[in-house]
């Protein structure tokens, strides 16, 4: 009787010590999961992905002439400022654009009779971000400005959509003048300098999301 | 009680082993994970935003200097009261100290501005020196006059044109005239070669000269060093061109021409169907057919839609209800009749047009009249109602 208790004991023993070996491995397996691939880590490196994309996308396009003219020439817009530009002589400043699947385009919010936007930086965030590269990414162009008495207003360009948390958002300072306007004194951003060719000071602000 | 101690053992060793591998794992998950944090400072962008200020500001200074020269001082101080407004709710303060606003030699070749541009940030700060200068314009490897070895000497150069606007219809023409002379004033000889081009920035603009009317890559001074020549443009949309001259490394200001298409023609919302020409063949048999040659106005595109053609002494046998711009007459084949003389009353009803240029529809209605004998028609006349 006695040795028939002493193996049922070894085996619960066993079992028991097996036991907490497998809650050990299972526990040493979970622990190692937290790796550059957990959500957490991908989340920071998509984030600074979409950042680079911003920033190199506003830096080259400021840093490139419009149409392939002298970069050194003051008179010259960049390609950012053309779209810019191009968006308020088109619309005054005041409409809003969203990308549209359906169409291909960009679509007015506000007045359905404007014309699609068609600016260079409207077409090269739709080829790179979302719609044809397929990146997944959503985006919106906003506008900042002051106005004469030092208040900052903001405008939309192109909005699709609030964007999420993990948004990112990157900057670029642009200068407008007068000579690139068409109506200088009827568009959404005012003139703050009315003695000098100066017009505005705007930022450019594009913010980027992974949808 | 051997037995008892010995599985006693081996839970504790089993314990203990666990806590062993649990300690490891977590220390070296503890360094997978540290090494490869995400560093919070990727995402600084404070660099990049010091970097923008710097080039925005360098380039406005560089457009004040070009444009606004006598209110270069009021044109950056707005700037920079503008600029403050933006950058301060990002916790940033800039600052531009303008130092010179001269023609100097050195740093660069030729020195426009010099200035102290400071951006301050939440306990820190970073200055940059700011120049702008002649240099910045792209120079083409052409030849300057060169008289004779050494450096190549330094023009004055000013673009003026005679008006700011011009049609672009590559007909109407901006005299521009480029006066060379070298720094000290002096003139320059008689033949330089000035180079005048419009930035790429707008197509379809044309340069020519005023004597030739043909466009070339130079134009040659007169004994003032003066040249003229004309701007012409044919992009038929609105937009700016600027100009500017060139004699070797030496660039002009820059010439803003304001181009603005031609304005657009105006329909003339009435048709206009005019008589222009008539013949009459006596066929053979018992039949006439009558041509009456019809104008329309050159802009539209008319269409009469109902042609009713009665005559009291005549018998019309096969009229032609269809009448357009190409098809300029109207046919009318009438029955000999025993009578010479004859009148022929057409109502023109419905004529509805397209205005070529913007597509507007109209409409009238006409009535004609033919009078003739059978050799010969006397009198065509039309009436609008």
């Amino acid at each position: 009787m006695v040795k028939r208790y002493e193996g049922q004991i070894q085996t619960v023993e066993a079992i028991t010590a097996a036991l907490i070996l497998i809650s050990v491995l299972a526990i040493v397996v979970e622990a190692t999961s937290v790796t550059p691939l957990t959500s957490s880590f991908t989340n920071q490196h998509v984030k600074l992905e979409l950042q680079n994309i911003g920033a190199d996308i506003l830096t080259s396009m400021d840093e490139t002439a419009y149409a392939g003219a002298p970069t050194t020439n003051p008179n010259v817009p960049s390609y950012l400022k053309k779209s810019v530009t191009d968006w308020i002589n088109c619309t005054g400043g005041y409409e809003w654009y969203a990308w549209s699947n359906n169409s291909s385009k960009y679509v007015p919010l506000i007045n359905s009779a404007d014309i699609p936007l068609d600016t260079p930086l409207s077409n090269t965030l739709s080829f790179l971000i979302s719609n044809q590269s397929n990146t997944g990414a959503a985006y919106n162009v906003e506008v900042r400005y002051s106005n004469i008495q030092g208040q900052i207003m903001n405008t939309k360009m192109i909005w699709n959509g609030d964007p999420s948390e993990n948004s990112v958002t990157v900057s670029r300072v642009i200068v407008l003048h007068d000579q690139d306007l068409a109506a200088p004194d009827s568009c959404v951003i005012p003139d703050i300098s009315p003695n000098t060719t100066l017009h505005n000071v705007i930022e450019i602000r594009l913010t980027m999301w992974v949808m | 009680m051997f037995n008892d101690e010995s599985g006693q053992l081996m839970l504790i060793s089993a314990f203990l082993l666990a806590i062993t591998v649990v300690t490891i794992t977590l220390m070296l998950n503890n360094i997978i994970y540290a090494t490869n944090m995400a560093y919070v400072g990727f995402m600084d962008q404070s660099w990049y935003d010091n970097l923008c200020l710097k080039q925005a500001t360098a380039a406005e200074a560089n457009y004040a200097y070009t444009n606004d020269r006598e209110k270069y001082q009021e044109h950056m101080d707005d700037y920079v009261k503008a600029l403050n407004n933006i950058t301060s709710i990002k916790g940033r303060y800039v600052e531009y100290k303008n130092e010179a606003v001269t023609d100097h030699t050195s740093p660069l070749p030729v020195t426009e501005t010099k200035s102290l541009f400071s951006i301050y940030g939440k306990g820190s700060s970073i200055s940059f020196e700011i120049y702008t200068g002649k240099n910045n314009v792209p120079v083409a490897p052409t030849p300057g006059p060169a008289p004779g070895p050494g450096p190549e000497p330094s023009y004055k150069i000013t673009l003026a044109p005679l008006v700011s606007s011009v049609v672009s219809d590559n007909t109407d023409k901006v005299l521009l005239t480029a006066t060379v002379r070298y720094v000290n004033g002096s003139p320059v000889p008689a033949g330089t070669l000035v180079y005048i081009s419009p930035d790429a920035n707008r197509t379809g603009g044309n340069i020519i000269d005023t004597v030739s009317g043909t466009s070339s890559s130079a134009y040659a001074t007169d004994s003032s060093g003066v040249v003229s020549v004309y701007y012409l443009d044919s992009n038929n949309t609105p937009g700016s061109a600027y100009i500017y001259a060139r004699v070797g490394s030496n660039v002009s200001n820059t010439a803003r021409i304001d181009c603005t298409p031609p304005p657009s023609i105006v329909c003339k919302h009435n048709p206009t169907v005019n008589f222009s020409g008539s013949s009459i063949i006596n066929t053979n048999g018992n039949h006439y057919e009558i041509k009456v040659k019809l104008s329309v106005d050159p802009l539209t595109n008319v269409t009469i839609n109902r042609l009713n053609i009665t005559s009291s002494s005549i018998e019309i046998d096969k009229p032609d209800p269809y009448f357009t711009q190409t098809t300029s007459e109207i046919n009318i084949a009438v029955k000999k009749a025993s009578s010479t003389e004859f009148t022929i009353e057409l109502e023109l009803a419905d004529i509805k047009g397209y205005c070529t240029t913007d597509n507007v529809p109209y409409s009238s209605n006409a009535t004609m009249v033919i009078q003739g004998t059978e050799s010969s028609l006397n009198s065509v006349s039309i009436t609008y109602i």
